[in-house]
Formats: C-alpha cells, sequence, structure tokens
C-alpha cells in the first residue's frame, strides 16, 4: 500500500524541466528519503505532492487523493517543514501552536509538552527572535503534534548545527515509530538521511534514478577490490553493473551495483585468474557519489 | 465558521497595533477639521480664500494619507497569508481556500470598515449630525472602505510582499486614471443620450470594485497570478470599451419609477410650462445659436417646491427636421420660494422657474418660427424648504441647526462701493451626492439635491435683500463639509436729492436668513405641445 503515488509527473517552468516524468511510490509506513544535488528536483515534486505547485503533466496521489484536490480533510493528515517555509514570526512559540491546534481534531496535548521539553523551545519567545534551528525545531512541533499519517520534510537540516540535527533526527524517529507514520523526506545531506530512511530515491536533473528500500540498496552495492595473481587483467566487456572500474598496479577496483557474493566472485574470477576478491558495504553517501560520478560521465560522453 | 473565526482574530491580533494608529489618524482629522475656524482678522485682511484652500489642502493630504495608509493595511493583511508563491504557512495547513477568502473579508470588514464607522461615530455626533445623518455618513464611509479594502485585497492576493503591492497598485491607479482620461474625452462629445452617458460613467467608475472582488476570489481559488495579471489587463481594456460605447442604459429601471409615482400623487400635472424660443444676434450679426426656453409654473405643495432640472426634449420643425437639445435651470430659482417659506413674502402666483437650451445649427430662423411641436422628458426635483438660520448681521454672530452651522466671520467689500459682501464659514453634513462631479470640492449648486439661499431682512424698515452667494472655497472629509461663502448684497438705498444713499439705520436690526431646501424625491413629466406658438424674441450680444 503507497501513500504517495506519482505517475509521469512533470514540471516545466518555461523551458526547463524541473521534473521530467516521475514515477514513485512511497510505501506507507515508510520513511522516504529523496537524495540529489542541488537543483535535482526534490522540492519541486515536494511542492507538487503537496499542491503548493500544479504538476505540468502527469498526476500525484497524495493519501489516495489527487494532490491537486487536497482538501481541508487530507491535510489534517499530513505536517509539512521546510527550509524556506513562511512562518508567521510576529507569533511566540505558544501562539503559534495555539494558532495551529484548532484545525487539528487529532492534535496531542500531551505530546506538544513533551516535544516542547525535548526541543527546549522557549514558549514565550517569538519566532523572529528564534535561532534557524530553534525555528525548524518550533515548525517540526506544529506538525508533529497532530500526529499526522504523512510528515513531509523538505530540506529540514539545511543550515542546522549538528546538536540540532541530532535533536531534529531524534524527534522525528522517536514520533514515528510510535505510530503508522510515514516521513518523506528530501535532501542532499545523505549522512543524516542514513539515519532516518527505510527507503530512498535519488533524483538526478529532475530525472528518476533509484527508488528502492535502503536495505537492498546497500545490499546490491559493493566497492569490490580485486587482488591480480600473475595473469593478466581483462578490463573490456565488463558486468554493465560495474561502474567505476579502475586499474591501479596489480588491483583492480570498481563499484558492483549489482552485488551477489557468488555471482560476483565468478565474474572475477572468469576475468581474472587466480585474484583475490575483498568486497566493502557502501554507506548512502559512496552510492551516492558514485552515481552521480557515473551519470556525469555518461552525459559527458553523450554529448561529445 | 469556528475556524473561519479562529483566523480572523489571528488576524485581528496581528493588525491590532496598526489599524489602531490608523484609527487614531482617521478620527484625529475629522476632529480637527471640525475644530478648525477661520480667524476673524482673516476677512479684514482679505486672505479668507487663503485659509479655506489651505484647509482644502490639508485635508486633500489627511485624505490621502487615510486612502494610502488604509490600502496599505488592508495589503498587510492580505499579505499575512499570500496566495502567491508556495511557501505560505496556510497553504500546508487545512485551511480552505474559501475559508482564507471569508475570513480575509471578515477580518478586512471589521478593521478598516467597522472600526473605523465606529471610531467616527461620536465625532459626527459631537459635529451635530443626526442619526439619520450619522448612519449616512457611515454607510457612505463604509462604500468607500468596502471598494478601497476590496481594490487592495485584490491586488495584494496578486502580489509577494508589500513593496510589489506599493508598485503594482501604483501602477493600476495610474493605468485607471488613464481609462477614465481617455473615456472621459468621449464622454463630452455633443449630442449623448445622457442616460446612457451615465451608465457609461457610472460603469467606467464603478465596475472595478465588482471585478476587483471577481479577481480576487479567482486568485484564492486557483493560485494563477499569471492569469489573474492577464485578467486585470484585459479587464482594464473592457472598462476602456464600457466607458466609450456600453450601448445600455443600465439606470432605466432605478429608483425615479417609484418618484414619479410619489411625485404624480402629490399633483406635478398641475405644472403649466411655456416655452419661447430667442435668437440671439451677436455684434456681428452672425448667425447663432437660437436659444429654446422653457418656463415652468408650479406653486408650493404642501412645504415643496418643485425644481426643474436638466432634461433634454425635441423640436420638431415644420420642414419636419427634429432638433435635440438639452435643457438646464437658468437662473436663481429658489430665491422666490424661499422668501415665501421665511415669510417673507405671501403673495400666491405660481413660483416661476426657467429652463433653457441652445439650438446650434440652425440657420433658417423661420423654420423656428414654425416650429410644430415640442416634445420630451422635463426632470423635476420636489425640494424641501426650511429656514435654518436667523441671526444678527455681526461678526462672530453663530447659528446652529443639527448638522448645518452657519458664522458670520466679516463683513467685506470696499468703502464707497455701492455692493458689499458678507463672509460666512458653514458646517455641514455633505454626501455624494450633494458633491460635484467636476467642481472637486465645491458643492454642486445646480443639481438641486441641496440648494441654500440667504437673505438680508430688516423687519422694521421692510427691507429684504437676496444674497448672491460666491463661494471661496470649501474642505470635506467623511461627510463633514466646511465651506466659505461671500454673500453679496447691495445696500438698501433711498432717493434724497436726485441721489441715491445708503438707507440710515438699516444694518441695525438687520438680520441675516438662510433657507435650505433639500431634495425630497425626483420626478419626470411629460411635455408635449402641438403647434406651440413660439413667442420669439432677440438678443443683442
Amino acid at each position: 500500500m503507497n501513500i504517495i503515488e506519482t505517475k509521469n509527473l512533470t514540471r516545466r517552468y518555461g523551458r526547463t524541466e524541473a521534473v521530467h516524468g516521475l514515477d514513485l511510490a512511497v510505501p506507507t509506513g515508510s520513511v522516504f528519503a529523496l537524495l540529489g544535488p542541488n537543483g535535482a528536483g526534490k522540492t519541486t515534486t515536494l511542492k507538487m505532492l503537496m499542491n503548493l505547485l500544479e504538476p505540468t503533466a502527469g498526476e500525484a496521489r497524495v493519501l489516495g487523493v489527487d494532490s491537486r484536490k487536497l482538501g481541508e480533510r487530507e491535510r489534517r493528515l499530513i505536517g509539512y517543514v521546510s527550509e524556506n517555509q513562511q512562518l508567521p514570526l510576529w507569533m511566540t512559540v505558544r501562539q503559534l501552536l495555539d494558532y495551529c491546534r484548532p484545525f487539528y481534531p487529532t492534535w496531542d496535548r500531551e505530546l506538544e509538552q513533551t516535544l516542547l521539553g525535548r526541543f527546549a523551545l522557549p514558549e514565550a519567545r517569538k519566532l523572529a527572535h528564534l535561532s534557524r534551528g530553534m525555528l525548524m525545531k518550533a515548525a517540526l512541533l506544529a506538525s508533529l503534534a497532530y500526529r499526522p499519517k504523512l510528515l513531509v520534510l523538505d530540506e529540514p537540516f539545511s543550515g542546522l548545527d549538528p546538536l540540532v540535527r541530532d535533536e531534529f533526527i531524534k524527534g522525528v524517529l522517536e514520533v514515528s515509530e510510535q505510530g503508522d507514520w510515514t516521513v518523506v523526506v528530501s535532501s542532499h545531506d545523505i549522512d543524516e538521511v542514513e539515519r532516518l530512511a527505510d527507503h530512498v530515491a535519488m533524483l538526478e536533473e529532475g530525472r528518476l534514478r533509484l527508488s528502492e528500500p535502503t536495505e537492498e540498496l546497500q545490499a546490491r552495492f559493493r566497492r569490490v577490490e580485486v587482488a591480480l595473481g600473475e595473469s593478466a587483467a581483462q578490463l573490456d566487456g565488463v558486468p554493465s553493473g560495474w561502474l567505476e572500474v579502475e586499474r591501479a598496479g596489480r588491483n583492480v577496483r570498481f563499484v558492483d551495483s549489482q552485488y551477489e557474493r557468488e555471482a560476483t566472485e565468478q565474474a572475477c574470477r572468469e576475468r581474472f585468474a587466480d585474484a583475490t576478491v575483498t568486497a566493502q558495504p557502501m554507506s548512502l553517501r559512496e552510492i551516492f557519489l558514485t552515481m552521480a560520478r557515473v551519470q556525469r560521465a555518461e552525459r559527458k560522453e553523450a554529448a561529445s | 465558521m469556528n475556524l473561519t473565526w479562529h483566523i480572523v482574530k489571528k488576524d485581528l491580533r496581528r493588525m491590532a497595533w496598526p489599524v489602531s494608529g490608523w484609527l487614531a489618524f482617521v478620527a484625529a482629522a475629522l476632529v480637527w477639521l471640525g475644530a478648525m475656524h477661520m480667524p476673524e482678522d482673516s476677512v479684514r485682511a482679505g486672505d479668507f480664500y487663503n485659509w479655506i484652500n489651505g484647509l482644502g489642502g490639508l485635508k486633500t493630504w489627511a485624505v490621502i494619507m487615510q486612502v494610502v495608509t488604509a490600502a496599505l493595511l488592508a495589503a498587510h493583511l492580505m499579505l499575512e497569508d499570500a496566495t502567491v508563491g508556495t511557501m505560505g504557512f496556510w497553504l500546508t495547513r487545512p485551511i480552505a481556500r474559501g475559508r482564507m477568502l471569508a475570513a480575509k473579508l471578515m477580518a478586512g470588514g471589521l478593521l478598516l470598515v467597522v472600526a473605523p464607522v465606529i471610531a467616527l461615530t461620536p465625532v459626527w455626533l459631537a459635529n451635530g449630525f443626526s442619526l439619520g445623518e450619522t448612519a449616512m455618513a457611515a454607510g457612505e464611509f463604509a462604500a468607500w472602505q468596502i471598494a478601497l479594502v476590496v481594490l487592495a485585497f485584490a491586488v495584494a492576493s496578486l502580489t509577494k510582499n508589500l513593496a510589489q503591492f506599493f508598485f503594482a497598485a501604483t501602477g493600476m491607479a495610474v493605468a485607471f486614471a488613464m481609462v477614465v482620461s481617455i473615456a472621459s474625452l468621449a464622454w463630452q462629445l455633443p449630442f449623448q443620450d445622457s442616460d446612457l452617458l451615465r451608465s457609461r460613467q457610472m460603469l467606467t467608475l464603478f465596475a472595478p470594485v465588482p471585478f476587483m472582488l471577481a479577481v480576487l476570489g479567482w486568485q484564492v481559488f486557483t493560485r494563477r497570478t499569471k492569469a489573474g495579471w492577464i485578467a486585470v489587463g484585459v479587464g482594464l481594456l473592457a472598462l476602456l470599451a464600457v466607458g466609450v460605447a456600453w450601448p445600455w442604459d443600465v439606470t432605466a429601471n432605478w429608483p425615479r419609477a417609484r418618484a414619479r409615482m410619489r411625485a404624480t400623487a402629490v399633483g406635478l400635472d398641475d405644472l403649466a410650462a411655456r416655452i419661447a424660443v430667442k435668437k440671439i444676434v451677436t455684434p456681428f450679426d452672425r448667425a447663432l445659436p437660437q436659444a429654446v426656453f422653457v418656463t415652468v409654473k408650479g406653486g408650493p405643495i404642501g412645504e415643496g417646491f418643485f425644481a426643474p432640472e436638466s432634461d433634454s426634449i425635441t423640436l420638431r420643425l415644420a420642414d419636419k427636421r427634429r432638433i435635440q437639445l438639452t435643457l438646464s435651470p437658468g437662473g436663481l430659482w429658489g430665491e422666490d420660494a424661499a422668501m415665501r417659506i421665511a415669510g417673507l413674502k405671501r403673495d400666491a402666483d405660481p413660483v416661476e422657474w426657467g429652463m433653457a437650451g441652445r439650438v446650434y445649427g440652425v440657420h433658417d430662423w423661420s423654420a423656428m418660427r414654425e416650429a410644430l411641436q415640442v416634445s420630451g422628458m422635463l426632470q423635476f426635483a420636489f425640494m424641501h424648504g426650511r429656514v435654518v438660520a436667523e441671526l444678527p448681521l455681526q461678526p462672530g454672530a453663530q447659528a446652529r441647526s443639527g448638522s448645518s452651522t452657519i458664522r458670520i466671520v466679516g463683513l467685506g467689500g470696499s468703502e464707497g462701493l455701492s455692493e458689499t459682501c458678507v463672509v460666512v464659514e458653514e458646517r455641514d453634513s455633505v454626501f455624494i451626492g450633494d458633491v460635484g462631479q467636476n467642481e472637486g470640492r465645491m458643492v454642486r449648486q445646480n443639481d438641486h439635491s441641496r440648494r441654500d439661499c440667504y437673505f438680508l431682512v430688516n423687519r422694521a424698515l421692510g427691507v429684504a435683500k437676496c444674497l448672491h452667494i460666491v463661494e471661496s472655497g470649501s474642505a470635506n472629509m467623511a461627510s463633514l463639509l466646511v465651506s466659505v461663502r461671500q454673500l453679496y448684497f447691495s445696500f438698501p438705498e433711498r432717493v434724497v436729492n436726485g441721489k441715491r444713499e445708503e438707507l440710515a439705520g438699516w444694518r441695525e436690526g438687520a438680520v441675516l436668513i438662510k433657507v435650505r431646501f433639500e431634495l425630497d424625491s425626483r420626478t419626470f413629466s411629460r411635455l408635449t405641445t402641438e403647434r406651440v406658438p413660439l413667442e420669439l424674441e432677440e438678443e443683442k450680444k
């Protein structure tokens, strides 16, 4: 069951295509990370999901409803926090919470108090006088206290110091573990997302490069090092899943994007007789960077 | 509704201080206008023009400040929950667009319509406005504010912030002024149907409000800003087309019908009309515009009088040509009626009014002589008259009747001249219908919605002089009018040894009487004649 589904979702700004034919599915209950470099189309995608922007083509369904028809009923089930969101800065933290509360029948005052304490937010201080980190925490609190079914976080970690990030992530994780919540978080800060996400999608230049559970992704990506014996290295015709293949002295290194221990070792032995194969797991950051480099090289090649 | 009110309360809290400041300014400005009095020495120094015009200038700035700040406040209110852009807080909250629009209109109405009316009510009452006048002033002020709030909301809904709003609003104001200027060129063309012209003017001036309300709704519901701006541009062009070529009279079925019934009931049919054609000859004896005079007679009906207003008639000539001409009231029709009201004249002759129109381009004078038929509709205003002030002819003398106050500031005029004047400062309630379109701050005198007549009377000597009014200037704000008038008169004279000299002692015991006519209703009377015996006169000019 997917809480978000998009079909050929496209958004153009004049001649620039910010998002191109996106087919995305966010499983209910997942913590779904939308990764990509700046300008990849993450924020545009989330804005289309939230009906802040209208798609040029295609459609998105959120909570089973066309995103263009999200009404009060659906929005009561959605929380949205964005780095650029305009908050009513003239309000105090208390006034913000008092203003938001009546819109949500499911508002949990106990949770509100717990999070206020956890985030150490000064209730009487105006939002305008809060630091950026505090402001993001206040926005998060105003989006968590009603236990939304879907929490959308757009670049929530930008500009936050490590301590605040940690508090922020802990807050999200803690609350999301308490119920059947779905969290969609867009970020280019892969290290932080890695702690959160159980599903990952990667966007580049408005196109979806991959979308799968984090565990599966990390399981199929390995940095492989082949220590060659006396035999010569045959680097032509390597499997398409081998990325960034390079030779350094008596070693061949590559990233296997379709790693399966036996199959990879078998493939290595077929090319490099008496070789020793070692495979290292990769972090999301390494996977992301590898894919980004490969895609850049492919584009360069296609252009030339 | 609870959630809508919840949003309204948020906006009220947000705008409380800025709106309080604005309200204080609005109320203070009206208090200031009501408290200003012309110093007596300004008459001696002859600079009462400067005083009243200075007051008018300051008042204009005060009104501009009020309007601009009110527009900025309205925009600020709208931009608190902006519809342009994708980062608005409310856009991601469970707030339906219709709910937000309703909340904004309610908050705008409470802060910028209801609150100022409440703030101004004590000031109106302190200036002697009756409850009815206060209600009218409140209604009129509220109507202007509603228009302002709607226009400001609509422009703000298409902009991202106050700076953008300021430039957009300025640009639109300039564009609207250009549309009106271009349309007004067409309005000045001769031989136009006056009803149609009035429809075009009204639509051009007032249609932008409902149109912009529609734009506001469109923008809040769709947030398609570019389309909204295109609609505004198309709307301005459409407005120009309406101003120049709107083909239907939208006022055709307006309350005139009721007024007609009422007027007929009180006996307008008793009026008699006499029609005369006058040939005017210039020093060069050129073929000239010829004047048609329609004289209407009618006695007082109860405490009211019928006064003629402009309208058009058709003159059918012997050679079957038809000439359409507009008649305007001429002369000081009210004097006779006013003297009766003041008890200064008691004869029972009908009151007589003259109306005149000019025929252009008819060089064949004999054709005019042979006019077969005059037909058309004459418009009348049924006016009630009453004495509103009687005060001794002394500087500083003051009389008050409701919201109408008159004070003699001084007596002007040069020594040795047979004519002099009384300079009076007046305060009145004034409403939109009382202010002429083309005369700026001056109260229009020829539309009969309100007409004042003044007399100098010395009952002991049996002297009654009607005064000629010259408007020195006026300043009006929020239905309060301060005006200065010069009331010219010639000295009562007697002939001694063949010489004319001022009647001794006439000033002592002289009183100034002010009679005011106020509009009760308007009505129409069909005027049709067969082979009217035209009276031919020649007048050398």
